[in-house]
């Protein structure tokens, strides 16, 4: 009997002792909200998450109804995860989420853009990797440019066309020879970062986007206008 | 016409006493330094011992004050750098860029301390919590979005949602309770900084253009914004309500500041006018017309020395004569 009680005492300080070790890293929840690139409209997707040994930990759905809005719980801090997001209408994106370390439960947030892969969609770049009157990639364009590298990675079935426009309407020569060099420099980025280059086609352009105009008037903080740049989904 | 007559004397006294103290103010304009394109952020420290300016040309430069010395250059970001805030200790400085990340910086080490990605367009607006820990810090974005970032575990803890087009500029109350924000689409929106707050406490309508910045007083009972088209209003923060408007420039207004009196407010243009204006009665007392387009403005907390961020790249202080 007394063996048996001394068993169940030292089975208790182990099941303790190993609860106690899992409570050492707090959980850590992540919501936001996930739109779609081009209008920006919230979207319903399902989310997987991986955690550093690629081992699915969870997975969710956000909901277009209540703004896109997803959460997941569950996840430790300190860790590194993968957000995967799939869907019949949407280039395949992954996110990396890195969790930061806190001894409390913490809620952090994380907003995510799909882009829509019907043939057609413009994929405008948010951040221009060009400065004005300038075809050559700028300091920080890789940085720039891992966004849509990575979409690019994630969907090498997937070909596009990348249209350039120019930064005024001021010499259609001129226009055509520098959004040419940029749509090229583009080109040359992808296939330094091992995407086969004939995944893109290139459009040049002799006038300003007619989408996106060069400014008329004076314009404030921010909106300093260099020429659009497009990655078409063929 | 009589009638006319008996006033004369009262409205000569009026407009005497309307400009004496607009007399009474001269400034002598001296470039301490320059940028490689516009200066778009100016932020003078709490101790008034520096001042930071950010510039298209992607970097940021702190000077000292009086001196007006370069003391160092912040190199980092990807992307033109829209503004700039000092944490309320003067130790840290936060950065909003087009390169969708906000920035932290060691001032004492001239370093980048930490990079806050997590915005899907340019950020234009930053504000510190002016607290002792400096523990959070507001952002806003062409995404539309308000996010607020614990600065202590280096990831954002909200987005605040409700402006339906670009969000330009951020502002901290003193008292750390609220944010400001102001947007293309006309409004200002007061958020809640507790962290389970989500929608807008309150909606402030009264701009006809967009809202380019917004800026608490220092005992954070007035919010001070200012338009696209050239007007500052003022606004009560307890209840919201418009208590003033000035028409005070011809052009845009990107940037306004208040001196430590929570009276006196600097306003500079793209007309390239600065101004000082009392807030409590809408009288203008200084103007200046310099030679460039103002972006940013800023001043020391009495106001003896005025700083310009201008779209020639200068860095401009136009010192108080006759001291304070």
């Amino acid at each position: 009997m007394k063996i048996c009680r001394l068993i169940i005492f030292l089975l208790l300080i182990i099941s303790t002792s190993s609860f106690a070790g899992t409570q050492l890293k707090s959980v850590i929840a992540v919501t936001g909200s996930i739109f779609n690139y081009v209008d920006k409209s919230p979207i319903s997707v399902e989310i997987e998450v991986y955690d550093n040994v690629g081992k699915k930990v969870n997975s969710t759905k956000s909901n277009a109804a209540d703004n896109g809005y997803y959460y997941v719980t569950g996840l430790y801090s300190g860790n590194i995860y993968t957000f995967i997001i799939k869907d019949q209408q949407y280039l395949t994106e992954s996110f990396e989420v890195s969790i930061p370390n806190s001894d409390k439960y913490v809620e952090i947030s994380k907003d995510f853009l799909l882009k829509p892969n019907k043939a057609g969609t413009e994929i405008k770049l948010n951040i221009n990797p060009f400065e004005y009157d300038k075809f050559k990639l700028k300091v920080g364009a890789a940085t720039i440019l891992s966004d849509v590298l990575n979409t690019v990675k994630n969907n090498s079935n997937k070909k596009f066309n990348i249209v350039c426009y120019p930064d005024s309407d001021q010499d259609a020569n001129e226009n055509h020879k520098i959004t040419e060099a940029r749509a090229k420099a583009l080109v040359d980025f992808f296939e330094l970062n091992g995407i086969d280059g004939t995944t893109f086609t290139i459009q040049s352009n002799q006038k300003s986007d007619p989408k996106n105009p060069p400014p008329t008037e004076k314009r404030a903080k921010g909106k300093n206008y260099v020429g659009s740049i497009y990655l078409v989904v063929n | 016409m009589i009638k006319f007559k008996r006033l004369l004397p009262v409205i000569l006294i009026a407009f005497y006493a309307s400009t004496a103290s607009y007399a009474a103010l001269t400034y002598e304009m001296k470039t301490i330094g320059k940028h490689a394109n516009e200066v778009l952020g100016v932020f003078v420290n709490e101790a008034d011992t520096q001042v930071a300016t950010c510039s298209l040309d992607e970097t940021i430069k702190i000077w000292g004050i009086p001196n007006g010395k370069e003391i160092c250059t912040l190199k980092g970001h990807l992307g033109q750098v829209n503004n700039l805030s000092y944490s309320g200790n003067d130790k840290l400085l936060a950065s909003a860029s087009s390169d969708m990340t906000v920035r932290v910086w060691d001032v004492d080490k001239c370093a980048q301390n930490m990079i806050l990605k997590g915005h899907t367009d340019q950020v234009i607006g930053v504000y510190f919590s002016q607290d002792d820990n400096s523990s959070f810090i507001a952002s806003t974005s062409f995404d539309k979005t308000v996010k607020l970032w614990d600065r202590v575990l280096g990831t954002e803890i909200k987005t605040l949602r409700g402006h339906t087009k670009p969000t330009n500029n951020v502002a901290y109350s003193y008292d750390g309770t609220q944010i400001a924000s102001c947007s293309d689409d006309k409004t200002i929106k007061i958020w809640s900084t507790d962290l389970e707050t989500k929608a807008p406490l309150m909606t402030l309508h009264g701009h006809e253009s967009p809202v380019l910045t917004v800026l608490y007083s220092f005992d954070s009972k007035y919010l001070i914004s200012s338009d696209q088209t050239g007007n500052i209003k003022i606004w009560l923060v307890s209840d919201g309500s418009l208590i003033r408007t000035i028409k005070a420039h011809d052009e845009l207004i990107q940037d306004v500041s208040i001196a430590a009196d929570n009276k006196t407010i600097i306003s500079g243009s793209l007309d390239k006018k600065v101004k000082l204006w009392d807030l409590t009665t809408g009288q203008n007392l200084y103007s200046q017309t310099i030679d460039s387009e103002i972006w940013s403005v800023d001043m020391v907390s009495d106001a003896s020395i005025l700083v310009l961020g201008c779209a020639d790249g200068t860095v401009r202080f136009l010192t108080r004569k006759g001291g304070k």
